[in-house]
């Protein structure tokens, strides 16, 4: 039996945190989400838990490309270059709803790309959409395939 | 502009030089006159000297021959022989003619007609002699001829002869030796003339040679001044172009960071909001609920207009950094020049809005568009803008008409929207250019950014844009484009 998968959400905007959080419930996802504020401080959790075979740690990765301290490109080009990480599924949920880097997310090994609408009803659908799409996601098995 | 300086200092020296080498010309011409003329006098004087040797030898004939006639005469007088008399045959008759000749031959100079007609005489009277004695002689009146000889006439005439020729070849001499010195004066003359002519000829041509290398130097120092500045205004130009260029993707990137960073905080403002109208829908059922208040309707429509100002002003904001951040992708997207058919591109954008021309029952005609060769998406984007703004701003009388048409002007491409909608104020014609600013009456949903995109699409291609349009006539928005982008443009906003 797999451990169930934490959510890994990196942005920096406790306003958004805390309205992705909520909708993501709304949605009636229950697994545990571990909020991270900078690029850094995600950084140094991912290379904790880098060394342990990725089914002992299941995550999601929630990721914001505009972060104080860094770009979110380069922790998703770090997840993706990792031996373990490299399976976590990574959702960019950004501002930027620019073609040149929705296409660079994806070229880099992003699952799902989701840009914030100002519009709350077309954000809280998109987001419960994730919810969904969390809940039913298998994190795939890295020794058995 | 130490070029244009040297320029002007160049034309006022070579006036001057001008007139130098004017007045080196003159004298030149005169010292060549000169010695010319003393060419001539010198050839004239030495045909005059020619003349008078000559003269002098004629003279000295007529007096040999006199003698000769003489002697002969006597000789035949004393010896009585036929044979003395044969030289004075032979001479006598031309004893005349030579004097004669003689005062024919004289030189102009020597002023001796008179002397000339007294010598003529004496020697025509001792022909005379001569001839009577040797008559009297050959017809046996000897001793008359031998009395005629003693009483010395003969010889005084002779002598008498001889002392004018000799009178006559010294003064003869005496001029020629007159005119050869004077010869020499002007030989020497002009020897010198002719020096110092050599000495101007090399001394104005070495002043040529030194005003033309002066003015070749001013010429190059003014042409390497010229070059400079050249080279400064293109170093200048390049540095003013590589600053704009700087200012505008600061602009542009400025733009970017704006219209994202505006968005996060609107992303909070419009969740929580949303958060808030479910509690207040929940605050009121509990209220209900508990009939804690009387009125809840007329609080409850306070709430939900709040939260409706809230939620359009966030809306409107919205929209507004979508557009800014619309004009800035555009100015920093690249262009590709292509052949495009114009037609062919407008039709399929009518095609495209064909359901507003259904709702305002407008007509609209295409014109013969000349093809561009541009940017695809660009045109798309003008011409959609420019037709969709006709179509919102026409009257709803069912008599709405939209015309676009196209033609060439020189190597530049002119496209036309025209409309007979409402029209625009003429004060209004520059702000409607300009981002966020609207005109006429506020009827017609918008944000007031068609007009500004059109114009910061045209102006990236090169071209212009400009309306001519009355209040409740129409409007005409007529596009300059040049016929190709330059590859150069596509680095500019």
């Amino acid at each position: 039996m797999n451990k169930p998968v934490t959510i890994v959400m990196i942005e920096d905007d406790q306003g958004h945190a805390r309205l992705i959080e909520r909708n993501i419930r709304r949605a009636g996802v229950t697994n545990e989400v571990m909020p991270f504020s900078d690029g850094a401080s995600a950084l140094a959790y991912f290379k904790k838990i880098e060394s342990e075979p990725a089914e002992l740690n299941p995550i999601l990765v929630l990721l914001d490309l505009n972060l104080p301290d860094m770009s979110g490109i380069d922790i998703l080009e770090f997840l993706k270059n990792d031996g373990h990480l490299r399976v976590a599924p990574v959702i960019v949920l950004t501002t930027t709803d620019d073609q040149l880097e929705i296409q660079r997310c994806y070229d880099l090994g992003c699952n799902v790309y989701i840009t914030k609408p100002v519009d709350y009803e077309q954000f809280a659908v998109a987001i419960r959409q994730l919810g969904l799409f969390i809940s039913v996601i298998k994190i795939p098995d890295p020794l058995n395939g | 502009m130490a070029g244009f300086h040297d320029v002007f200092s160049l034309f006022r020296e070579s006036r001057r030089e001008a007139a130098l080498l004017g007045a080196a010309a003159v004298i030149l011409i005169l010292l060549t006159l000169f010695s010319v003329w003393l060419s001539h006098r010198l050839e004239s004087d030495a045909g005059t000297a020619a003349e008078i040797n000559r003269y002098y030898a004629k003279l000295g004939r007529v007096g040999r021959t006199m003698r000769t006639v003489e002697s002969s005469q006597r000789g035949y007088l004393i010896a009585e022989s036929e044979q003395y008399l044969r030289p004075y045959n032979e001479l006598y008759s031309q004893l005349i003619p030579q004097a004669k000749r003689l005062i024919e031959s004289v030189p102009a100079a020597l002023e001796e007609k008179e002397r000339l007609a007294v010598l003529l005489d004496l020697i025509t009277r001792k022909a005379n002699e001569m001839a009577v004695t040797v008559a009297d002689a050959t017809n046996e009146r000897r001793d008359a001829a031998v009395a005629r000889l003693k009483d010395n006439y003969g010889v005084k005439l002779s002598e008498q002869i001889e002392e004018h020729i000799n009178a006559l070849q010294e003064k003869a001499i005496a001029k020629r030796d007159e005119i050869e010195a004077n010869s020499a004066e002007l030989r020497d003359m002009k020897m010198i003339v002719d020096v110092i002519g050599g000495v101007a000829v090399l001394a104005f041509s070495f002043l040529s040679i030194w005003f033309l290398m002066r003015s070749n130097a001013a010429l190059s120092r003014a042409h390497r001044a010229l070059e400079k500045t050249n080279d400064d205004l293109e170093d200048i130009v390049m540095r003013r172009t590589a600053a704009l260029q700087r200012a505008n993707d600061e602009i542009q990137r400025f733009a970017y960071v704006v219209s994202h960073d505006l968005r996060s905080p609107l992303v909070n403002i419009m969740g929580f909001t949303s958060e808030l109208e479910t509690l207040r829908k929940d605050l009121f059922e509990r209220l209900e609920k508990a009939n804690a208040l009387a009125d809840t309707d007329v609080l409850g429509k306070d709430f939900d207009e709040a939260f409706g100002f809230i939620k359009s002003s966030i809306a409107r904001m919205d929209r507004l950094i979508n557009a800014i951040l619309k004009i800035s992708r555009q100015g920093s997207r690249p262009l590709h020049s292509e052949l495009i058919d114009t037609k062919k591109l407008v039709e399929s954008v009518i095609s495209n809005v064909a359901h507003q021309i259904r709702e305002k029952d407008a007509r609209i005609a295409v014109g013969d568009l000349p093809p561009i060769l541009s940017d695809r998406m660009s045109i798309e984007q003008i011409f959609s803008n420019l037709i969709e703004n006709a179509i919102k701003f026409l009257k709803s009388d069912g008599q709405g008409e939209i015309k676009i048409e196209g033609y060439l002007r020189g190597v530049d491409v002119i496209y036309s929207v025209s409309d007979n909608g409402r029209g625009i104020d003429p004060r209004d014609h520059q702000r409607i250019f300009e981002l966020f600013r609207r005109a006429g009456p506020q009827d017609v949903p918008g944000e007031g950014m068609g007009l500004a995109f059109v114009s910061a699409l045209v102006r990236r291609l090169g071209g212009s844009i400009a309306v001519e349009s009355a209040v409740g006539v129409g409007s005409t928005f007529k596009v300059t484009l040049p016929g190709t982008i330059a590859q150069t443009r596509g680095m500019a906003a």
